[in-house]
């Protein structure tokens, strides 16, 4: 049974951020994701990795990232999403060995296992875990 | 007349019309100077649009933790 959420752009200018919770363990983080459709991979930066209780040595999957990121070094890291009540679900990010880039949920695999509507006009970002 | 004076009337003209304005300055401008000018205005995009590699090997190691997962 799909479950639908919305959220408001905060202003006409605003990029599409979401408010979530990032859940490790008994750990969790409330912040902002930037909903990025032109992102193969979902994004953690380090200082919130290392928030979350991970070590940088355990991940052992390295992931090659490309353009201005080909430089940063990136791991697989599990963790769990909750967007607004919605049931947490497990996502798999790159964990970026640096913190200045974004949170970013992208195609993989944030964009497969929620729908996503952009409407502009009505400022409104509508999710939809299927 | 003044460049405060001047800017509501720029901000008035039509887009050709800018872009005509903005040719006609440009070639009163040094090379050097534009290149500063432009050189300021490069940003990061820290979006990772393209590491399809990295999203294979997410993707792989999403279908291991899905088995181990079913083993379990």
């Amino acid at each position: 049974m799909p479950s639908t959420i919305e959220f408001s752009f905060s202003d006409d200018e605003a990029l599409p951020t979401i408010p979530i919770t990032l859940i490790r363990a008994d750990l969790a983080i409330s912040t902002n994701a930037l909903l990025d459709t032109g992102s193969t991979v979902n994004l953690l930066p380090y200082d919130i990795g290392l928030r979350l209780g991970a070590t940088w040595e355990e991940q052992t999957v390295r992931l090659p990232l490309a353009g201005n990121l080909a430089t940063v070094e990136a791991r697989g890291l599990f963790v769990h999403v909750q967007v607004g009540n919605l049931e947490p679900v497990r996502l798999a990010f790159a964990w970026a060995q640096a913190s200045q880039v974004p949170l970013i949920l992208g195609q993989t695999n944030f964009f497969r296992e929620f729908d996503v509507c952009f409407q502009r006009s009505r400022r409104t970002i509508e999710i939809t875990r299927f | 007349m003044s460049l405060s004076e001047l800017i509501p009337l720029v901000n008035n003209l039509s887009q050709s019309d800018k872009l005509s304005l903005f040719k006609l300055l440009a070639a009163q401008i040094p090379d050097a100077e534009l290149q500063v000018i432009f050189s300021a205005s490069e940003y990061p995009v820290w979006s990772p649009y393209d590491a399809m590699e990295a999203a294979n090997i997410l993707m792989q190691m999403i279908r291991d933790d899905q088995e181990t997962s079913t083993h379990a």
